[in-house]
């Protein structure tokens, strides 16, 4: 989506008849990119739908507070960034006296997902980046699987871009020595 | 060893059929169904600081009022006792006049004083008037002292 698409779609959003239309051609542009980006961190499609619609809903409602100092594209980024974020702790939690890590109930899901059609060694992919800490496995998805540039990446994270480009470094120096473990 | 540049870059996630196209409408009926989803305004964003400020007045001014409640309460005896306490022999000597310092004085053998004083006890009608002024004296310094 360009930005003059994005303009194009804030000036009908500010207006209170064409304000839903506009919110229509939001889901349409960017709902894609959303739910992948949420689907790579959560795995499972129950729980992207839901939180895929919380983002949609939240960017709805806070549409007023938008003041176009970032683009409309990193702005939906960074609130499902939150909403997915927000989501792991509280999964986290509670697995915390289960023998069993959250990462790993994630690989077992990963398994076993009926809309993963990825062959062994995307899936041993899949699980090296699943071993991340969540930040920077959302550096590495969005860099590897999305490009999105450092400074779109750094916008959405609040992190500077010197940083990210030594956590995707180190990223893809995990995500290389787990493919290659025997 | 294989390196990340070998492996193909594939988005293997899929989804349910018509999924996307479906969205649309379901995010669309939420929107007019869902009846909190409206304008969040100042009040919305200071909530929580301004519930949390009105619970710290609540608890500072229940305090204030358990102190003040407290003080009412407290016993006068001991607001007495505390007044009694401060008074000594020496305040109680001092607060007896120049006359009853002479009788004092005679009592304890300073009697010359009380010859020189012009003040004497020389008859049994005298020692009566000095002990019911005596007894009298006694009773009001055990009283200070209860």
């Amino acid at each position: 989506m360009d930005i003059n698409s994005d303009n194009e779609i804030l000036r009908l959003l500010t207006i209170p008849e064409s304000r839903n239309e506009a919110f229509g051609m939001v889901v349409k542009s960017y709902s894609k990119q959303l739910y992948y980006h949420i689907r790579r961190m959560v795995i499972d499609h129950n729980d992207t739908n839901d939180l895929l619609q919380d983002t949609l809903i939240k960017a709805y409602t806070k549409i007023d507070t938008f003041r176009g100092d970032s683009s409309l594209y990193t702005w939906l980024y960074r609130i499902a960034t939150n909403t997915t974020l927000n989501f792991l702790e509280r999964k986290k939690k509670s697995f915390v006296f289960s023998a069993m890590g959250y990462e790993d109930s994630l690989a077992d899901k990963l398994e076993s997902d009926q809309f993963f059609d990825g062959d062994l060694l995307q899936k041993r992919l899949q699980k090296a980046v699943l071993t991340l800490p969540e930040k920077q496995r959302l550096v590495f998805n969005m860099k590897y699987y999305d490009d999105l540039k450092y400074e779109e990446i750094s916008e959405i994270l609040g992190t500077s871009v010197g940083g990210l480009k030594a956590s995707y470094h180190h990223a893809v120096q995990k995500v290389e020595n787990y493919i290659n473990e025997v | 060893m294989k390196k990340l540049e070998d492996i193909p870059k594939r988005n293997n996630f899929t989804v349910p059929d018509n999924y996307f196209e479906n969205l649309e409408s379901e995010i669309d009926n939420r929107i007019k169904s869902e009846p909190l989803l409206r304008k969040v305004t100042a009040f919305d964003i200071f909530k929580p600081y301004i519930y949390m400020a009105a619970a710290v007045m609540l608890i500072v001014g229940g305090l204030k009022l358990v102190v003040l409640v407290a003080d009412l309460k407290s016993d006068p005896k001991t607001e007495s006792a505390a007044v009694v306490e401060t008074l000594d022999y020496d305040d109680f000597m001092n607060d007896l006049s120049t006359d009853d310092l002479t009788l004092y004085e005679y009592l304890n053998n300073d009697y010359e004083d009380a010859i020189n004083d012009g003040e004497i006890i020389s008859s049994e009608e005298d020692l009566a008037y000095v002990e019911d002024y005596l007894s009298q004296y006694y009773l009001e310094y055990e009283l200070l002292y209860e």
